[in-house]
């Protein structure tokens, strides 16, 4: 087993703090909003309709396309409204369906026992990287290859994020009910649990799943060391391009993450996440909230004040999207909660590009991040793109490092945006 | 929903340390103990020219903003950073005009004149050094005495190879009288102690201020080819250590090579480039009819930046090939 040590990336200053606050479980909200979106999955048609009453874990609402995920009432309650045009986390007009909590329990009805896939699809399971991916279509996609390694990915995604570290470390018996129930359906040769290693807690936690063909892979987390590709590379010692429809599965390994494990372990319908909620000074909490919890309603149990001019990003500081409203709730994409005040707020001076080469040498991804940000900027797609725009994968070191300030991963995005919007139109 | 107003921006939200005003105040340390090695030589005249060139580099700076329509930039320290620096190359004993002159051609054709910070092709440092060489080359070159008493020559490291041959130069500078500075020993401001260069330079490195390699590939450039010439001929060539330690070696290596417009993005355009430098510095020093060839090295290797940028790192992913597709195992239960 290789453990290529990832070239580039970031190190930020480890808040240790965070591995050792247990989960706070907060109450239902007066509203939970739930929009009917998947990432990589599109959108999803309701099966609820107005005033109705849902049960808990009831679908509300499934995926049109076969190995998706299923959407469940986190509460049982009132549909009080079915919204046509929300505006979600990153923008996109949605339709969501908005529950109203009664406080009755019921339990959920069990899904049907089918095949793997269809079963999580029904569970409503995805992986929780940054782009929620079905778990339903990842186990689909590896079921016609041959997977070798199970990988387990229970580094955190961002710095001042640790759900993944402290779920690990809480709910170990799920996991290993998740992992052996994906050991079933994927008969691995071998299961890698990659941890944090300078969290001494949590290479604790993860030794108790040691066992048959399961090992412990602890990892020092530098950013953005458990994106798939990079996580792929420490397990396996390969790398895979960006080549449309290539996946790790290319090389041999499927990534499901801790969070989705445990939720594959529990087997029930999934309705609530567990979250890391940080601000800039040092506030930092993990909690286990209900899908649909507004992020306002979090930070106010949490004793973190919003101030205006600050900032609420629903993810973690390095690639989380910032949202103007406080009111837009927990859905199956969110990393995390980071919050900043206004004086926490970079608006660094964006200067001249001095071609320091700091983007370069830190690029996860070898790339040359000042000259395709550079040609985004300037509407060079063509260029752009012959630098390999669309190999970057939005981890942000580079606009972090910029001593210019430039924001190169915005340009990055532009461009892709663009190129793609173009593409589509012709 | 809510009244407050919150800030939306792209990711990512935090920053680091870095800044362009943080790299030219790391670069204005760095000098100060080489500074300080020019004052232990040369005395109140270093503070002198090093403090015409502060004064001169910044009022030149107002100026050029004003004539180009630029926003005031002076904080960002590119003019005290490069002032400095370029006052290490005169000698104490520099006439205040050429000081200023320098300065001028250092912020016009090194800077404004392209557009500002980072838009210059070429060092704006090395521009100045190398126009007032081509035209006052007895002014620039017109060292004080040193002012030990047990002095065998009063010519600088460089010019005494030039003029007496490797055996004499070694025999008037004993190597660690070179690299830890000595009242023997004279030249520009910079060039009397290496250490203090060294010291100036690891703190350079240690800040993240400038990759390690250039100057390690400067100095490598250098001690290869003035050793492969050394096995050759002994009696024509120094050592390649009498060569790293004469002269302006250490400074060319730490702190003009590195500079961030004009040197390569990439690791190995770096190396290349830095192995360039150090063999042309070399070379000129050799060959020419200039004793000290390490600061036009590094000029002519910038020459060759745009091409070396092309040494690109291999795009991650970049040597995969598919595997044949796997016939399909029935999955468990």
């Amino acid at each position: 087993m290789g453990s290529a040590r990832m070239r580039g990336g970031v190190d930020l200053p480890l808040a240790a703090e965070g591995f050792s606050r247990p989960f706070e479980p907060l109450p239902l909200p007066p509203r939970l909003i739930l929009p009917l979106i998947q990432d990589e999955g599109g959108l999803l048609e309701p099966k609820v309709k107005k005033n109705e009453t849902v049960r808990a874990g009831q679908v509300i609402a499934e995926n049109p396309r076969p190995h998706m995920a299923s959407l469940h009432a986190p509460a049982a309650g009132k549909v009080v409204e079915i919204a046509t045009a929300f505006r979600d986390t990153l923008g996109r007009v949605v339709p969501a369906v908005v529950i109203e909590p009664d406080g009755s329990t019921g339990q959920p009805e069990p899904p049907p026992a089918t095949d793997p896939a269809s079963r999580v699809a029904a569970q409503g399971l995805v992986d929780f990287d940054r782009r929620a991916q079905p778990l339903a279509a990842k186990l689909q996609d590896a079921a016609g290859r041959q997977i070798e390694t199970l990988i387990v990915n229970a580094l955190d995604q961002e710095p001042f994020l640790f759900s993944r570290s402290r779920l690990i470390q809480e709910e170990g018996r799920a996991l290993l009910q998740g992992i052996e129930s994906l050991q079933k359906t994927l008969s691995p040769g071998k299961t890698v649990v990659v941890v944090e290693s300078r969290a001494p807690e949590v290479r604790r936690a993860a030794a108790a799943l040691t066992g048959g063909t399961t090992h412990v892979f602890p990892l020092a987390n530098r950013y953005p060391q458990a994106a798939p590709r990079m996580l792929a590379r420490a397990v396996l010692g390969a790398e895979i391009p960006y080549t449309a429809g290539v996946t790790v599965a290319d090389i041999g390994g499927l990534i499901v993450d801790v969070e989705a494990a445990v939720a594959a372990g529990r087997g029930g319908p999934l309705t609530e996440r567990y979250l890391t909620v940080s601000d800039g000074r040092g506030n930092r909490h993990n909690v286990r909230v209900a899908l649909g919890t507004p992020i306002g309603f979090i930070l106010e149990r949490c004793g973190i004040a919003l101030e205006p001019g600050g900032k609420i990003v629903a993810g973690g500081p390095m690639s989380g999207p910032a949202v103007a409203d406080p009111g837009l709730p927990v859905t199956k994409e969110t990393a995390g909660i980071f919050v900043q005040g206004a004086p926490e707020v970079t608006r660094p001076a964006e200067a001249v590009c001095i071609k320091c080469g700091l983007c370069v040498e830190k690029c996860p991804m070898r790339l040359m991040p000042f000259l395709i940000a550079g040609f985004a900027e300037k509407c060079r797609f063509d260029e752009a793109e012959r630098y390999d725009l669309f190999a970057c994968i939005e981890c942000g070191c580079c606009a972090y490092l910029c001593p210019a300030g430039i924001p190169l991963l915005q340009f990055i995005r532009f461009g892709k945006q663009q190129i793609l919007g173009r593409r589509k139109g012709a | 929903m809510n009244a407050t107003e919150f800030v939306v921006s792209a990711p990512p939200h935090i920053h680091s340390v870095y800044s362009v005003r943080r790299l030219m105040l790391g670069l204005f340390a760095s000098l100060l103990p080489v500074l300080a090695a020019a004052f232990w030589a040369f005395g109140l005249d270093a503070l002198r020219v090093a403090g015409i060139a502060l004064v001169s580099a910044a009022v030149w700076e107002l100026l050029l903003q004003r004539v180009f329509g630029k926003p005031f930039s002076l904080t960002d320290g590119s003019a005290f950073a490069y002032g400095l620096l370029f006052a290490m190359l005169l000698p104490a004993t520099a006439p205040w005009w050429l000081i200023a002159v320098g300065t001028l051609l250092l912020l016009l054709l090194g800077k404004h004149l392209y557009g500002g910070l980072g838009c210059n092709p070429f060092n704006g440092i090395l521009i100045a050094y190398a126009a007032l060489m081509l035209s006052y080359p007895g002014l620039m070159q017109d060292f004080p005495a040193p002012t030990a008493e047990d002095i065998m020559t009063e010519s600088p490291p460089l010019v005494e190879l030039k003029d007496k041959g490797p055996e004499d130069a070694a025999e008037a500078f004993p190597l660690a009288e070179l690299f830890f500075g000595s009242h023997k020993v004279t030249g520009a401001l910079g060039e009397v102690s290496p250490l203090a260069v060294l010291v100036g330079g690891i703190f350079l490195i240690a800040t993240r201020t400038i990759p390690w390699v250039v100057p390690a590939a400067f100095l490598a450039g250098l001690t290869a080819l003035a050793g492969l010439f050394r096995v050759l001929d002994p009696e024509t060539y120094a050592s390649p250590v009498f060569h790293l330690l004469a002269g302006g070696a250490f400074l060319a290596a730490f702190m003009i090579a590195p500079d961030w417009p004009t040197s390569p993005v990439t690791r190995p355009g770096r190396i290349v480039y830095g192995l360039i430098g150090g063999a042309l510095a070399f070379a000129i020093r050799a060959w020419s009819q200039w004793p000290e060839g390490a600061y036009f090295g590094v000029f002519l290797a910038s020459l060759a930046t745009p091409l070396l940028d092309r040494l690109r790192p291999t795009v991650f992913g970049a040597r995969f090939t598919r595997r044949r597709p796997v016939r399909h195992r029935p999955t468990g239960v």
